[in-house]
């Protein structure tokens, strides 16, 4: 038996915006000074992973009406996802493995404004833990669902790396940093 | 349960410059012939490689001259755009071992031996879980365990802007915890963050010679005068960040008929201009300095 995990980051400033390694669903990002932008713009990443630990690094401004984005993972095929989501001012923990979904309102910190800021969603067989600069925000496990008599919600499918900016307002991502894979498979 | 360790080398006489697993961001990487094979000379350029390293054992197999005044060479690993690291530094005419995590730093200076200077050494950096040491021809020279040693991915990193050009016979890399090569768009464009040990030199070299002799009378007066102004993209310049702008103006004159009250004035505009500046601290260090040199042919 061997356990080894995967680890891997992107950085725009050495890998630009590279469609063999992105797919673009929507809008035209583009790299602006060592940063990727996005604006009414939507990216997939090719791999596979099941689980992992991604940190993203995201430089946005603070909620306001009219905004739509969402970063973390995704499964577009069955509607599996754990992402942070913005829609209008609220910020929230979105989690869905296709069938029941969860959503936790995180307070948005004015310290996070327009600051290059780490959101973290470490995804685990049965957990998911979501962190902004280091403060867990956000914590939902299926034994705690299994115990309220509801059903179980953390994906066990693989999911893709995804952020979508609509609604006009800028993401700006410094890096993303993916530890722990168990596993990952890059397709293309 | 078996621990799978991964290793692999790169060897410019069998891979040359391959941008498909290295990103150049600044300058021309060569291919140069060497003793016993081909060398990878770095002359005022940076590479990253494209893979994604967790902890590992990497020998570098290097020739460089000592360290002095205006060098700036960094050999090792780093996530660039988080400035984690952990790598060999020189600045100036210091030799030292850095590390960081992205937040908390490290440095340790290392007497530089003056053996190293133009020879073949092995600059090693053994990175491993809270800690990484740091050897030279195998004899270790500093230790760093603390809160700068990052547990994030990081990938292989070189630049070289100094007196003389720094070769790269040989990169070793063992006992990786964790491998993925990335892939990249090599055509993209950006623009680098200047971060802490960083140097930004501009230059430039104004000749003004004068063919013919000339009488230079009592009430004469030679004006050269110069507007030179820059603008830069910086960013958060740091604490430690040292920006110098030089010039060297020389002259070349036939004057001989120089009588006492002429006069000769060399006067100089430098100007500064920056754009997105979001944090310049009062303390930040920018020397303006200049050479002015009149020669005459003996």
């Amino acid at each position: 038996m061997a356990n080894q995990f995967f680890n891997f980051y992107y950085d725009p400033a050495r890998q630009g915006y590279d469609t063999n390694t992105w797919t673009t669903l929507s809008g035209a990002p583009v790299v602006a000074g060592s940063q990727l932008s996005l604006s009414s713009a939507a990216i997939m990443h090719f791999a596979d992973l099941l689980p992992g630990d991604a940190v993203f690094s995201v430089n946005i401004d603070a909620p306001a009406a009219g905004d739509d984005i969402k970063f973390g993972f995704s499964n577009s095929l069955q509607g599996s996802y754990l992402y942070f989501q913005i829609v209008d001012d609220v910020l929230t923990a979105e989690i869905s493995n296709g069938i029941t979904t969860s959503s936790t309102v995180i307070d948005w910190d004015a310290s996070w404004t327009n600051t290059n800021t780490e959101f973290r969603i470490k995804w685990e067989a049965g957990m998911a833990t979501f962190a902004i600069g280091g403060v867990q925000k956000a914590c939902v496990t299926d034994v705690d669902a299994i115990d309220k008599g509801d059903d179980i919600i953390i994906p066990n499918d693989p999911l893709s790396l995804y952020i979508s900016t609509l609604g006009g307002k800028a993401l700006l991502l410094n890096y993303i940093i993916v530890k722990s894979i168990q596993s990952s498979t890059l397709l293309e | 349960m078996a621990n799978q360790f991964i290793n692999f080398t790169y060897n410019p006489t069998r891979d040359g410059f391959n941008l498909n697993t290295w990103r150049q961001f600044i300058g021309d990487p060569t291919i140069v012939p060497g003793p016993t094979g081909d060398w990878l000379s770095l002359d005022a350029a940076a590479i990253i490689h494209y893979g994604d390293i967790l902890r590992c054992d990497v020998s570098f197999g290097v020739n460089m001259a000592g360290p002095v005044a205006g060098d700036d060479r960094t050999i090792g690993l780093v996530l660039y755009n988080k400035n984690c690291y952990a790598y060999f530094k020189v600045v100036g005419d210091v030799f030292s071992a850095e590390t960081s995590d992205g937040t908390n730093t490290n440095s340790v200076v290392i007497d530089w031996d003056p053996l190293w200077s133009a020879a073949d050494i092995v600059l090693r950096v053994k990175w491993e879980a809270g800690t990484v040491t740091f050897f030279v021809n195998g004899v270790q020279q500093a230790a760093i365990n603390d809160v700068s040693v990052t547990g994030d991915p990081m990938s292989l990193y070189l630049t070289s802007d100094a007196s003389g050009a720094l070769l790269v016979k040989y990169i070793i890399v063992k006992s990786v915890q964790s491998f993925v090569m990335s892939q990249g768009n090599s055509n993209s464009v950006f623009a680098l963050n200047v971060k802490e040990h960083d140097h930004l030199r501009l230059t430039e070299v104004v000749t003004v010679r004068h063919a013919a002799a000339m009488a230079v009378s009592v009430n004469s007066g030679i004006n050269l005068s110069e507007n030179f102004s820059k603008t830069l993209p910086l960013i958060g310049i740091n604490k430690s960040d040292t920006i110098n702008i030089s010039e060297d103006t020389t002259m070349f004159t036939d004057l001989y008929h120089q009588s006492v009250s002429d006069s000769l004035d060399i006067t100089e505009e430098v100007t500064i201009q920056k754009d997105e500046l979001d944090i310049l601290p009062v303390n930040d260090p920018i020397n303006i300095s200049e050479e002015t040199t009149i020669s005459e042919p003996a």
